[in-house]
């Protein structure tokens, strides 16, 4: 439908010269417009038409169920390897039953590429370990102030320590009065063992 | 002595009525945006206001609370005087819309024998709200929002008054009561003559579609064009002057649609009225003149909410027009359309009428 039209720059009363924004318009300069043929009595009812299809599709999205979740009335459908906020795993059974999977090595810390993990790890008790290995975490920290929940962390761990849960909505009024520190943002190891998790 | 209601009721009637409508303008029109929004919602599958009142039906009061209580702001550029009154000539010309308008045979607030100008007039001055506030915001954007709604309106008022004509001249007054009541006689009814039909469909699309830009609706909402102009004329303003720009525009849209039901879509009278058959389910058979009235009121009210509905389906289906397609449309497109029909529908009157007169 549309024609084509081709004309220089000076019949566009353009020719003053370069605006900074355009090639300079002259001889030898063609500007290509796309403009409708003319206003028939086709082209009026071609457009009606068009506006009737587009009136109709909206229409059936008018009729259709509507696809809002009331989210913190209803649980959020969420994928099975949704990568929400993190937890630090124990054994569940087998002879290191009870005991941290954590051992302390500190790859989690390396590959985070937010520096949001410290790591402070120490000699574990030979009499009465809490992990399987020769070490585990003192400190384990996250500031998820700075994470980006890329799971790089949950890849890197070789005992399957850190694990990441469905839990997403982690904001809050205030910063203070976690149970464990004075930042409630600053997870510490206490806040993401046998953490409990919602969704 | 005793009091003479009935007289009483006479002289008092447009200002009872005046009150009535005002008020119901001002009620209605909260819920109007309600309206806009959840159906908005629903057309892109999503379910709208929901937490204030049942299914967020005070949304709207709780969003004019808002607005009423936040800080009144005037620009430090702003031509002070100007930047004040704007809204209030925006809103007010919006209302007075709504004097001229028929609801039933007997309630309305007057029948002047220009109506259909004064309607024209006051819409006019509407725009000159939203000139006066882009102008004196002193404000780049609202400036630019401004100078695109005078020239659409210019623009489009022209169509949009060439197309009323075509109800006039059928009906041979400017009134819009009296367009009102000829549409019972008319022979479109009265003798099933279809030939009326033509100029009144072709000018009822010019007219919406010059409604649509008349009241900046979304084709045509260049003067507020949200990715363009930030908010357009408005941009500087906040709280309650927002509030009655906001108001007004709703306002100029019920009152473009109360027009346009009056108009061409048969105004108060039921869509059966030709068939013989209503006569016997009319609510005028069992309660007689109120009865007549009450059926009157509804059928008005399903006709523009109908219309209403459309402009918001029409908002959530097309897209901006650029702004050199919109004069090319307005021009060449519409202006032209609107003439060529006025003129078939002078000669279908002129032909009818000698029809007539050689029987």
């Amino acid at each position: 439908m549309d024609e084509i039209k081709e004309q220089t720059g000076r019949e566009q009363g353009n020719g003053a010269g370069g605006n900074g924004h355009h090639p300079p318009s002259g001889i030898g300069v063609k500007r290509v417009t796309h403009e409708p043929k003319k206003l028939g009595v086709g082209w009026t009812l071609r457009g009606l038409m068009e506006v009737m299809r587009g009136l109709f599709t909206t229409g059936k999205h008018f009729v259709r169920p509507r696809v809002t979740i009331y989210w913190p009335y209803q649980p959020a459908p969420l994928k099975d390897r949704f990568r929400g906020l993190h937890r630090l795993e124990r054994y569940e059974e087998g002879p290191y039953r009870g005991m941290e999977k954590c051992i302390g090595c500190s790859l989690c810390a390396a590959i985070c590429p937010a520096d949001v993990i410290t790591v402070v790890a120490s000699d574990n008790d030979p009499e009465n370990p809490k992990s399987p290995g020769e070490r585990y975490a003192k400190v384990y920290d996250m500031d998820m102030l700075r994470c980006i929940f890329c799971g790089l962390c949950v890849e890197a761990c070789p005992t399957e320590a850190i694990v990441m849960k469905h839990d997403f909505a982690l904001a809050d009024y205030t910063r203070h009065f976690s149970q464990h520190s004075v930042d409630k943002f600053i997870y510490h190891k206490e806040d993401l063992i046998d953490r409990e998790y919602y969704w | 002595m005793t009091l003479d209601l009935t007289s009483l009721y006479q002289t008092g009637r447009p200002y009872i009525n005046m009150l009535v409508i005002l008020a119901a303008i001002m009620g209605v029109a909260p819920m109007l945006v309600w309206i806009e929004r959840k159906y908005l919602a629903y057309y892109q599958q999503r379910v709208g206001p929901l937490y204030v009142g049942k299914f967020g039906i005070l949304q709207s009061f709780a969003d004019g609370i808002k607005l009423l209580t936040k800080e009144e702001l005037i620009p430090k550029n702003a031509d002070r005087l100007t930047y004040l009154v704007a809204p209030a000539i925006s809103m007010t010309a919006a209302f007075i819309g709504f004097a001229v308008i028929p609801i039933t045979e007997a309630f309305y607030i007057t029948d002047v024998n220009v109506a259909v100008l004064l309607w024209l007039a006051m819409s006019s001055l509407g725009a000159y709200g939203v000139i006066l506030a882009g102008w004196s915001s002193g404000s780049k954007y609202p400036f630019l929002g401004c100078l695109r709604s005078c020239s659409q309106m210019i623009s489009y008022e022209l169509s949009l008054g060439t197309s009323i004509l075509v109800p006039v001249l059928f009906a041979g007054t400017l009134s819009f009561k009296g367009i009102a009541l000829w549409w019972k006689e008319s022979p479109l009814v009265a003798q099933g003559n279809w030939i009326y039909l033509i100029p009144l469909v072709i000018g009822f699309f010019v007219f919406l579609v010059s409604g649509f830009a008349e009241t900046n609706r979304i084709p045509f909402d260049l003067p507020e064009a949200e990715n363009e102009l930030v908010a357009g004329y408005h941009t500087e303003y906040a709280s309650m002057k927002f509030a009655m720009f906001f108001l007004g525009e709703y306002v100029a849209i019920s009152a473009i649609a109360a027009i346009a039901v009056t108009a061409f879509l048969g105004a108060f009278n039921s869509p059966f009225i030709g068939f013989a058959f209503a006569k016997q389910f009319s609510l005028e058979a069992v309660w007689g003149i109120w009865g007549r009235y009450l059926g009157q009121l509804f059928w008005f009210l399903v006709k523009w909410f109908a219309l209403f509905w459309f402009f918001i389906w029409i908002r959530a289906t097309l897209p901006r027009f650029r702004f050199d397609q919109l004069q090319r449309f307005g021009w060449y497109g519409l202006l032209p359309v609107s003439l060529v029909n006025l003129i078939i529908a002078a000669l279908i009157v002129y032909s009818q009428a000698s029809a007539g007169m050689a029987k």
